[in-house]
């Protein structure tokens, strides 16, 4: 369903949710823009072209207790499950694209990651399309677009002096409904369709585009190549890429005890490290940089869609952005087109 | 609530049995305490489960008791990092978390009415063992059985009560063993597993070879088969890699896009030569 909000409306709304729930939004500290848990419509960041971290921070957190266990004499083992309502507003195109991502690894097959399941459930996503996409943008390399609403419940998209909204789910439908009822007004169907075309046609700027068709095909050859060895001689290892990268999912499962009580914690681990491969024995399958490096962007280009049928990418920029040597993965799949044409 | 795969269910450790010499091998014989779930754990031969300590962490380990004995799992868990570490601290009547089954399984519709050769080096043969103990519960419906296995000493071979005994009595089947060092109280054999196998020289004729050990002796084997004539499609293996979640999220342990604790562990070598070599 279509319609506009109003600026004042949009805070009051904002406002409301959160004190019913734990709001998530664009807010500035230190000249830096992140998603963040806010209390109050004031503290919102409105015009930002993108956030430096995801919602991936709050749908799969750094650190999520998994279970709690007590092994005094005997052993008694306890789920812990996410169970705080939470709203997410002002995530951004690419973002909620990446969330599609990670439901296939972590909600597909035949297992399911039941916490990240559960925050799924409990989080309303709230998108809001962008008006200045970032000069480290290329969501449109991959179809997607500065518009792109798949994965939100509520999409938003600025026009002139107000907002379109449109709902897309049954919860986005629910807080419409529920706390922002008397805060919408119907839309012009034909104005409102004429606003999201415009931004589903918006170009990315400053040339960031690169053309990712058939990188898939093309690295099925392309894991002896010397050029592996070439570009991680830069890499620093530091795990930026994965950290801020909305569809790095990897992780690890790590236990804390004292006193015969203790929790088992899920948290972010990152192909970038040695030690995520080392095995007990010392065996590392991927012991230098050169097979890390290699590893995350066949993952990400390769071995990803190969099981998913997918990018692992949507173009965020945020590796762009971080990268404290400029290695990211706009540059590699030009770089490995370059190599290929020129072979 | 649907059931969460990471969530381990609680086992006790109902016996230990040192293996080796050193006992840096133990088997560890579990039961899950509520027989619903022991009823409920259907595997196949070459699956594994994780294995926790509770405070210290867990361990992707495969299960070496043959699902045609049913009622208990057998690990033998050879010392090796933190997790085993401490297993290798517990004692019997201890409480452990297990969840699981993960993974493939040995091909053991491919195997049927075919000779089989077995090749295990050191604790390589805990994966074998189930299937081995599977297939001669079963033994009328396979060929010949010649199981090759070496370690490094006399002291390092393990489930000698198995090897030694009842495994010979079996009609057809014979046990071929090597070691790297023979001590004085060592007759037989001392040769490498690969060249061992050369001189045992086992045809490859309507055979399937399933071999598993440490990766040197994996990659020489693999050798010494197609030496003998052993074609890619007639020889299984399995791959190890480090392991966290088991079901295929945490993203470690894939090999080119296989991931080896849901997709694997268990490739033949034409399986294995698709993918990139990285384990």
């Amino acid at each position: 369903m279509l319609m506009t909000i109003a600026p004042d409306n949009l805070r009051t709304l904002l406002d409301k949710l959160a004190r019913e729930a734990l709001l998530v939004a664009p807010s500035m500290e230190d000249g830096v823009t992140r998603l963040k848990p806010v209390k109050a419509a004031s503290e919102i960041a409105f015009d930002y072209s993108n956030t430096a971290t995801s919602i991936k921070d709050f749908l799969f957190p750094q650190s999520e207790d998994l279970l709690r266990f007590v092994t005094d004499g005997t052993l008694k083992i306890e789920e812990i499950r996410p169970e705080r309502a939470q709203v997410a507003f002002g995530v951004r195109p690419c973002d909620l694209a990446a969330v599609a991502l990670m439901d296939k690894v972590l909600t597909t097959g035949e297992y399911a990651e039941a916490s990240y399941q559960a925050r799924r459930k409990n989080t309303v996503l709230i998108g809001l399309a962008c008006e200045s996409p970032a000069d480290t943008c290329f969501c449109t390399s991959y179809g997607y677009n500065p518009g792109w609403s798949a994965g939100a419940d509520l999409m938003l998209y600025k026009d002139g002096d107000r907002y379109l909204a449109e709902t897309l789910t049954d919860k986005g439908r629910g807080l419409v409904d529920g706390p922002g009822e008397g805060l919408f007004k119907p839309a012009d169907e034909a104005a409102a369709e004429a606003v999201k075309k415009a931004y589903a046609e918006r170009e990315v700027p400053f040339g960031k585009e690169v053309d990712v068709q058939g990188i898939d095909k093309i690295l099925d050859n392309f894991f002896y190549d010397q050029y592996w060895d070439d570009i991680s001689r830069k890499c620093l290892g530091c795990g930026t890429c994965t950290y801020v990268c909305p569809t790095c999912h990897c992780f690890l499962l790590t236990d804390e005890a004292r006193g015969g009580q203790g929790v088992r914690f899920r948290c972010w681990d990152s192909c970038m490290f040695a030690n995520y491969t080392k095995m007990a024995g010392g065996h590392n399958p991927r012991p230098t940089k050169k097979e890390r490096v290699r590893q995350r962007f066949m993952h990400k280009l390769n071995y990803y869609p190969h099981r998913y049928d997918s990018y692992l990418c949507t173009g965020c920029g945020r590796c762009v952005a971080m990268c404290p040597v400029g290695l990211h993965i706009a540059g590699v799949i030009r770089d490995v087109k370059g190599v290929k044409a020129h072979a | 609530m649907p059931e969460n795969p990471l969530v381990p269910h609680v086992a006790t450790i109902n016996k230990i049995t040192p293996e080796t010499a050193v006992a840096d091998v133990k088997t560890f014989q579990v039961t899950f305490d509520d027989p619903a779930v022991m009823e409920g754990f259907n595997y196949r031969s070459g699956q594994c489960a994780m294995i926790s300590v509770f405070g210290v962490g867990e361990a992707m380990i495969s299960i070496t008791s043959s699902p045609t004995r049913r009622g208990f799992l057998e690990f033998a868990v050879k010392r090796t990092g933190r997790v085993t570490d401490a297993l290798h601290e517990a004692v019997e009547g201890q409480k452990i978390g297990v969840r699981g089954p993960y993974g493939n399984h040995f091909p053991l519709e491919m195997m049927r009415g075919k000779n089989l050769l077995f090749i295990g080096g050191g604790i390589g043969l805990a994966p074998l063992r189930s299937l081995i103990n599977n297939v001669l519960d079963n033994r009328k419906e396979y060929g010949r059985i010649d199981i090759v296995y070496g370690a490094r000493s006399p002291g390092d071979l393990c489930f000698k009560y198995e090897v030694l005994d009842n495994w010979t009595k079996h009609e057809d089947t014979r046990v071929h063993l090597t070691v790297d060092r023979g001590d004085e109280t060592w007759t037989g054999p001392v040769a490498l597993v690969p060249t061992f196998l050369e001189q045992i020289n086992p045809s490859p004729k309507d055979a399937v070879a399933i071999t598993c050990g440490p990766p040197i002796m994996i990659k020489f084997t693999l050798q010494s088969l197609a030496k003998l004539g052993y074609t890619d499609d007639q020889i299984v293996t399995t791959l190890e890699m480090k392991m966290q979640c088991g079901v295929g999220k945490c993203g470690r342990c894939n090999v080119g896009d296989k991931y080896v604790c849901i997709d694997g562990p268990v490739f033949t070598l034409s399986q294995l030569k698709q993918l990139p070599p990285e384990f």
